[in-house]
């Protein structure tokens, strides 16, 4: 049945803005949509315009400026597909396709930027990913201070230039529009946050404390690119650069509370199998 | 197969002329118990629902359920070329591709035959009933068609208050402000001419004065207008026919910062 968006009020000068009718029918009725998951109703336009942004920005990605990041790894993307690494130079000689690498990102090139905590433009593009990963894992928005230097009042995530980052975050660029986000946090092994979590059951091994050198706190990549290997670039970018000067283990970097996919990438990634047991195992921390 | 015989083509052609300027394509859904329709105009602000009864016309008929995509502009090009006074007939077979309008002036023998191609528009027919508003206010429709074209001069907007012994219609507008205020009576002799106002709650509204005008064009159709306010719902402007009526469903305007 038709009902109006919204209630009227006197006409005493103030401005006035025209509701639309709200139709049951099944083109105007507020709907779900599957892609990206937001509800909304096709036939109110500021509805519309805000599920076509976010769909947008669900699907493909946030538009990332050239100048936001410190590039950290590239990939050509070839004809063939098979994606090389430009700052491998080993890799790309075997195939023989070593290419010389300019400094400027292009549309040919794949890249992952690390952001800098400190400058507030590429801060507060990555926040915009940020609010979209923590909506489709259902996670809270203000675990960002780590990579950041963000702190939060009143529930607003304000901008603060001066702690040390605890943590790092990287974002995966592709044909201008950044893909895929990883943020982490460094673990201290005073903390003892380290743990093991059994693949099958999601169980954590209670008796075990393993010392786990940087927690994953987020990592995701839009739906329209997933299954290109991105999720695993994005973590050997984190490995090598998260922490300054060191090239991390891959058992040095542990999950948190990973999701359905992300528990897949943590088993193809970096799971030990327990000898006794034959379970799999996948380092954690709380 | 359809035939539903209008004794005068004047009562549809009026019936169409009330929201052919709101609405322009509109699917006309025709059974047994007469034609419905349903439109919403391109801002989806106006809804117009229509139900000819088969009271309204002098011989109805239809077997099974048809629907006919008109667009409501070329239907009143083919209605103008009849005469007010002439018997018309709708004539549709059961899946048509056309609709034929046959008119007929019985004093001179004449018969004009018209074929109006026509579309398939994807709309849904919604089911509005049984909404529950907080007043009802039956008014002249001539009425209420002078006080929305008055108050239309000073603003585009017209905001109805509806108190439990007034109906108060008021405009602001840059020149300067006007309004009018309308009490119940009864008039015995002229029952046409009464007002009437049921009230649950009082009621403050405010719609865009185009679409009132868009509705007051049904006036012709029936002497009274039913207006059904709520802060729930949409308002309902109702004319009614000899059988069935037209609706105008209107979405009020709201306080941008509320």
């Amino acid at each position: 049945m038709a009902r109006p968006a919204k209630n009227a009020q006197s006409n005493s000068g103030k401005k006035l803005t025209q509701s639309v009718l709200r139709l049951d029918g099944s083109n105007s009725a507020p709907r779900k949509c599957h892609a990206c998951g937001m509800s909304f109703s096709p036939c109110i336009p500021s509805d519309n315009n805000l599920h076509e942004k976010y769909h947008t920005l669900h699907l493909n990605g946030r538009k990332w400026s050239l100048k936001w990041g410190d590039i950290v790894e590239r990939y050509h993307l070839s004809r063939e597909s098979n994606e090389v690494p430009l700052t491998d130079p080993r890799l790309a000689k075997k195939r023989g396709m070593w290419l010389r690498s300019s400094l400027s990102p292009t549309l040919n090139h794949d890249y992952i930027v690390h952001i800098s905590a400190s400058r507030k433009n590429e801060v507060m593009a990555t926040l915009d990913i940020m609010k979209i990963v923590n909506d489709e894992l259902r996670a809270p928005q203000n675990e960002n201070h780590f990579w950041s230097h963000l702190y939060e009042r009143d529930g607003i995530n304000e901008y603060e230039g001066q702690n040390t980052p605890t943590g790092a975050a990287f974002v995966y660029v592709s044909n201008k529009r950044a893909v895929g986000v990883i943020t982490l946090e460094y673990l201290n092994p005073r903390d003892e946050r380290g743990r093991w979590m059994i693949y099958d059951t999601a169980g954590i091994v209670s008796n075990v404390k393993p010392s786990f050198k940087l927690g994953i706190s987020r990592i995701w990549v839009c739906k329209e690119q997933r299954g290109r290997g991105i999720g695993t670039r994005l973590l050997e970018a984190a490995r090598k650069h998260a922490v300054p000067g060191t090239e991390l283990e891959k058992l040095d970097i542990a999950w948190s509370q990973p999701s359905e996919s992300g528990g897949k990438l943590a088993k193809s990634y970096n799971s030990v199998v327990h000898q006794k047991s034959g379970k799999v195992l996948i380092p954690c921390y709380v | 197969m359809l035939e539903g015989k209008f004794e005068e083509a004047s009562l549809f052609k009026r019936i169409i002329d009330s929201f052919k300027d709101c609405v322009q394509l509109v699917n006309f859904n025709c059974n047994e118990h007469g034609i419905a329709a349903q439109a919403v105009d391109d801002s989806r602000v106006l809804l117009v629902s229509l139900s000819i009864g088969t009271e309204s016309f002098q011989e109805f008929r239809c077997d099974r359920g048809v629907t006919l995509g008109v667009d409501l502009s070329s239907l009143s090009k083919i209605l103008r070329c009849g005469n007010n006074n002439d018997n018309l007939t709708l004539i549709a077979d059961d899946t048509p591709d056309s609709v034929l309008l046959l008119f007929e002036d019985t004093k001179k023998d004449r018969i004009s035959e018209y074929s109006l191609k026509l579309m398939d528009i994807d709309a849904d027919f919604l089911d509005i009933e049984g909404m529950e508003y907080d007043t009802v206010i039956t008014m002249p429709s001539a009425e209420f068609a002078k006080v929305v074209r008055d108050l239309n001069q000073l603003s585009d907007s017209l905001n109805i208050l509806v108190t439990k012994d007034t109906v108060k219609f008021v405009a602001e507008g840059d020149i300067g402000s006007g309004s009018v205020i309308v009490k119940p009576h009864t008039d015995m002799d002229k029952p046409q001419e009464s007002v009437k106002v049921e009230l649950d709650k009082p009621v403050d509204l405010t719609f865009g004065s185009k679409y009132l005008l868009d509705i007051i064009k049904g006036a012709g159709l029936s002497d009274q207008i039913t207006i059904k306010l709520s802060a729930e719902t949409p308002a309902l402007f109702e004319f009614s026919l000899q059988s069935g009526y037209l609706q105008f469903f209107l979405a009020p305007k709201f306080n941008e910062e509320e």
